[in-house]
This record gives C-alpha cells, sequence and structure tokens, in this order.
C-alpha cells in the first residue's frame, strides 16, 4: 500500500469502519512510513478536539430575545 | 424536585416576568452552568408539548437551544444569521411539534429544521451554492493530500484557554466549503452518523463520506498551524 491509498482511506480507518484486511495493510505501511502515522494521528486529534468541544455559551441577548419572541407568540396566541 | 419541573417554572416564571432584569435573572438561572444537557423526563415533556402546551415546548428547547446555536453558526458564519436561523428554526418547530412523528430523537428533528433555515439563509446570502466546479464527486477521496506533516503537542486542547479554543475552531471551519461545513458539523461535532448526516442534508452516503474525507484533512491542514510541534517550538524560542 502506497502513502496516497493509506490517506485516501484515513477517514474510514479513524472511525473503524475499513475491512479488516486493509486495516492490517494500513497498518503494515504506517509501521515503517512515519508521515502517514503523523498524518493519521493528527487527523484522529483533529475529530477529538471537534467531538470534545463544548458549544460556545449562548449569548445572553440572544436567549433574551429568543424569549422575548415566544412570550410574544404565546400572548397572541397558540401555534 | 426533578429539572423539568424547575425548568418549567423558570420558564413560566420568565414569560410572565415584568422588567428585562428579572428575565434576565431568570434566564441565567435556566441556563445555569448546573442545567443538563438533556431531559430526564424528555418523553413526557415531549407529549405535553405535542399536545399544546407551550411552556413544555420552551423546557425542551432551553435544552438543545445552545447546541441549535452551534450548528446555526457553524453553517452560516456570523453570530447575526445564528441568531436569525436560531429563532427562525425555534418557531418553526414550535409551529410543527403536534405533528412531529417521531421517527427520529427530538433533537435530530430540530436540527433537521435548523439546517434548513439555515441553508434558507445562506443563500440569501449565495454562500450555498447548488452546484459547484470544485465539488468533489462521489467517492473521490483522492483530490485532497495533506499539506501539513508535522506532529502535534501532546493535549491541544488543554494548552489554550478554552475561548481560545473555541475561536480557533470556529476560524477553521470557516474556511470549509459551505458544504463540507455542514457534513463535518453533523457527522463530528453533532456525532449524527453518517446515514442521519445523508437524510437530514438529502445526500447520498458516498457523498457524506466523501466531502466529510476533505473536510477532516483540511482542518487538520489547518490546525498544524496552531497546534504543530516545531511551529509552537518556533514560537516559544522566538519569544526568549
Amino acid at each position: 500500500m502506497r502513502c496516497r491509498q493509506v490517506v485516501d482511506k484515513i477517514s474510514e480507518y479513524i472511525d473503524g469502519e475499513l475491512d479488516p484486511e486493509l486495516v492490517r495493510e494500513v497498518e503494515r505501511h504506517m509501521e515503517h512510513c512515519e508521515d502517514c502515522r503523523i498524518v493519521v494521528d493528527t487527523t484522529r486529534k483533529t475529530v477529538e478536539i471537534f467531538c470534545h468541544a463544548d458549544p460556545a455559551p449562548l449569548p445572553d441577548d440572544v436567549l433574551e430575545r429568543l424569549n422575548r419572541m415566544f412570550s410574544l407568540q404565546f400572548r397572541t396566541g397558540g401555534p | 424536585m426533578c429539572f423539568a419541573v424547575t425548568s418549567l417554572e423558570l420558564v413560566h416564571l420568565i414569560n410572565k416576568s415584568g422588567t428585562s432584569a428579572e428575565r434576565g435573572l431568570l434566564t441565567a438561572m435556566l441556563h445555569s452552568s448546573s442545567t443538563p444537557s438533556y431531559l430526564d423526563n424528555e418523553e413526557s415533556i415531549l407529549a405535553a408539548a405535542q399536545a399544546g402546551d407551550s411552556d413544555a415546548f420552551v423546557s425542551l428547547l432551553s435544552v438543545y437551544s445552545r447546541r441549535v446555536y452551534r450548528v446555526a453558526l457553524n453553517l452560516t458564519g456570523n453570530h447575526q444569521d445564528a441568531e436569525d436561523v436560531l429563532q427562525e428554526a425555534s418557531m418553526n418547530a414550535y409551529r410543527a411539534i403536534a405533528g412531529f412523528q417521531r421517527k427520529s430523537s427530538f433533537y435530530s428533528w430540530l436540527v433537521r429544521i435548523t439546517i434548513n433555515a439555515a441553508l434558507g439563509k445562506m443563500r440569501q446570502r449565495a454562500t450555498w451554492k447548488e452546484s459547484s466546479l470544485d465539488e468533489p464527486r462521489d467517492g473521490d477521496n483522492s483530490s485532497y493530500l495533506p499539506v501539513e506533516i508535522e506532529s502535534w503537542f501532546d493535549d491541544p486542547e488543554k494548552a489554550c484557554l478554552n475561548v481560545e479554543l473555541h475561536q480557533i475552531l470556529a476560524n477553521v471551519i470557516q474556511k470549509l466549503d459551505p458544504k463540507s461545513r455542514a457534513v463535518f458539523t453533523l457527522r463530528d461535532v453533532e456525532k449524527f452518523s453518517t446515514e442521519e448526516t445523508a437524510d437530514v442534508l438529502g445526500i447520498s452516503i458516498p457523498l457524506v463520506k466523501t466531502r466529510l474525507f476533505r473536510a477532516r484533512l483540511n482542518l487538520r491542514d489547518q490546525l498544524t498551524e496552531y497546534f504543530g510541534k516545531d511551529r509552537r517550538n518556533a514560537m516559544q524560542t522566538s519569544r526568549r
């Protein structure tokens, strides 16, 4: 397996969706290819950072305007 | 007293309160750090909302509004549009809740409505093209090769302040093309499955995979500029 083929399969590899035989090929390649190890490791970290990040706080003024919109809606009738 | 009852009482008080200061205080209480990211009894609250209980609907919405805003912000890329999308999606959900068939979770359903509102906003802004010449073909992963080959320093999440991290992630995600951004937001930020993502966006599963692949590698390249070991070492050296 060449570097380009490893990169092509990187998403499925880190999601654990790759065929076991291809997983073995990817891992065999990475044993002697530092560049691919780095790309796989940093791609996995990229997904983890976004996956673990808490949503930024909802600004108070945004929330207040949302509540005001619903208050008005409830006063003027149902859906 | 369980969270849902407390939340309903607070929502009721917010709606009845006279001054903006009162509303602000009550709203802060409703969204305080002790607020869980789910409702223990979501099923009964949802049933009440579907039966026309407005407070129950607002209670449901209050749990997810922060995440809805994040989806809207990731897609539209600016706070004003994200707020418009949050309001439009919330009102559309309120009007449609009685007909919600429960074929998915309430949150998936709410996100689908949010995506539609966001796409409408993006079409207005002409940031969403129906077709694009640089759009990858199904299964065509080879159109993206990594540019940056550099290890990252350990625990990049812990190495910067939460505010900094939010800003970095917001900056890099906005540099994706809008379609890859939508797929990445659903799959890797909101943790939807590939099938759900395809369903919500109305595209094929292979296209979800292709866009996700490109988004991940593009973001990896961009984040290497912040978290790359050599760059960090160079920055630290230059500070000495």
